[in-house]
């Protein structure tokens, strides 16, 4: 088996690829936007509210909640990015109910390239904050020599958070597939029950990371 | 395990439009439908709020009014309330004066009517006690009646003072009349001359002047000799006057006991 959905390539011409990892990851893009889109045409302003748009207000108002509770700053400039990664790898991981369904989340690529949105994110919030010469100067702090340590856990930490998901995620996969080859009956079931909630936790440490490294960042 | 250099690329942009297409179509709707609603309830709290205090306001400027015209009420009640006592007393004082007037009438009446029973009765009495006088003078009329009473009228001027006979006599002498002597019987020519010379001689200052004779049956009985307004002799009249005298004092002693008798009961 595939540990992962990169090595599975539908299409490819010279170096253009399209494999499991970028046709599912446009196939979330293609629920999330759609469905948002179904919804919020008719979005009404009123007391009167449907189902749907009730459920979408309650999830950006919980993330708003969120950001606005460890930041404790407006959070609509941070809404964006924080909301659509958690929408994003939610989804991803939910969608693995679905048969023949792979998580983009599970192909280091995608965390990777999540991690650097992160990555690149946090300093240009902090910039757009408190000012370059402000954000620069908190790697000099408390002295020079704390500097490089800075720079390390930077990069370190943003390591750390694509490492997370992609491990928990391949476990899942793994320990699924480990014991669908020795119990098939029942036990698998469960497991994938369990992946779906650690999915979720995952999207859940994910966006609050990257809203605490912001947190961190933007506050003097 | 593999890291795809590709697949990374792809998916950093991948990411960073889908951040774009859910700003669109996701955030961007719902905050703002969300900030509009908050908005509109806000607004309507505190229209509501608005309207609120508007009709506390009112309530307020209700109840006093309510308060003042409750005040003018009892003042007009009050008013009123004075005035028609002040008309009643108003009314029972003129009950009273009427009652007053009516009572003073009702007296006045009274006087008159009791004035007018006196009159009556004194004419009453004076004609009956003429008609008696005169049947029983009728009866007893007779030469020797008639020469008394001449006597009498004789004696009457007799006894006149000195000054009473000067004062008659300025008179006659004034007057461009002779003296009448009036009658109620013929007097015979003896009879006039005796009384003639009589007159002649106590009052007359020129002798010669004539004496008139005439007749007077309202005298009833008696003889009278009248000179410009004075009138000298003896008549029945004189005794009928304390007839009358006398009827007039027994009445006013009846009222005063009926009206003793009145204060007593209630």
């Amino acid at each position: 088996m595939d540990l992962t959905p990169d090595e599975v390539i539908y299409f490819s011409y010279d170096f253009l690829v399209l494999n499991a990892t970028i046709l599912y990851t446009w196939i979330v893009m293609a629920f999330l936007v759609v469905s948002s889109w179904l919804i919020t045409r008719k979005v009404s302003v009123g007391a009167e509210i449907t189902q749907r748009q009730a459920i979408l207000e309650v999830i950006v108002e919980t993330i708003q909640r969120q950001v606005r509770e460890l930041t404790q700053q407006d959070p609509s400039p941070y809404l964006p990015l924080i909301g659509t990664l958690f929408l994003y790898i939610s989804i991803a991981n939910l969608l693995v109910v679905l048969p023949g369904f792979q998580s983009p989340t599970a192909s280091l690529s995608t965390t990777a390239a999540l991690a650097t949105w992160v990555f690149v994110s946090v300093p240009a919030y902090a910039i757009a904050k408190r000012g370059i010469v402000a954000y620069l100067k908190d790697y000099a702090e408390p002295t020079i020599i704390m500097l490089p340590l800075r720079l390390l856990s930077e990069i370190s930490r943003t390591i750390s958070l694509a490492i997370r998901l992609f491990g928990n995620m391949v476990s899942n996969r793994l320990i699924g597939a480990i014991f669908l080859l020795v119990i098939p009956l029942i036990i698998p079931a469960v497991l994938n029950m369990i992946g779906l909630i650690v999915g979720q936790i995952q999207a859940y440490i994910f966006a609050i990371l990257a809203t605490v490294y912001i947190a961190s960042a933007t506050r003097s | 395990m593999q890291f795809d250099w590709f697949t990374y690329l792809a998916q950093l942009v991948n990411f960073g439009i889908l951040i774009l297409l859910l700003r669109r179509f996701l955030y961007g709707p719902i905050v703002s439908a969300m900030s509009q609603r908050q908005d509109r309830i806000s607004q309507e709290f505190q229209e509501a709020e608005e309207k609120r205090q508007q009709a506390q306001t009112e309530e307020e400027h209700y109840r006093e009014q309510r308060t003042q015209f409750e005040r003018e009420r009892e003042g007009m009640l009050e008013k009123a309330r004075r005035e028609a006592r002040e008309h009643r007393e108003e009314l029972e004082q003129e009950a009273r004066e009427q009652v007053q007037e009516q009572q003073q009438q009702w007296r006045q009446e009274l006087e008159r009517d009791r004035e007018r029973f006196l009159h009556n009765l004194q004419r009453h009495a004076g004609q009956q006690t003429l008609r008696i006088a005169r049947s029983a003078l009728e009866d007893l009329a007779d030469e020797d009646l008639e020469q008394r009473i001449i006597h009498k009228f004789i004696q009457e001027i007799d006894s006149l003072t000195e000054d009473e006979r000067n004062e008659i006599a300025d008179k006659l002498q004034k007057s461009d009349e002779p003296p009448h002597v009036y009658s109620v019987f013929e007097l015979d020519e003896e009879q006039r001359r005796e009384l003639s010379d009589h007159i002649r001689d106590t009052l007359l200052r020129n002798g010669r002047q004539s004496i008139e004779f005439a007749r007077a049956p309202e005298l009833v009985c008696g003889l009278e000799l009248r000179v410009d307004g004075r009138r000298v002799g003896w008549n029945i009249y004189n005794y009928m006057d304390s007839l009358q005298d006398r009827i007039s004092q027994a009445l006013e002693d009846t009222e005063v006991g009926d009206e003793a008798v009145g204060k007593e009961s209630p």
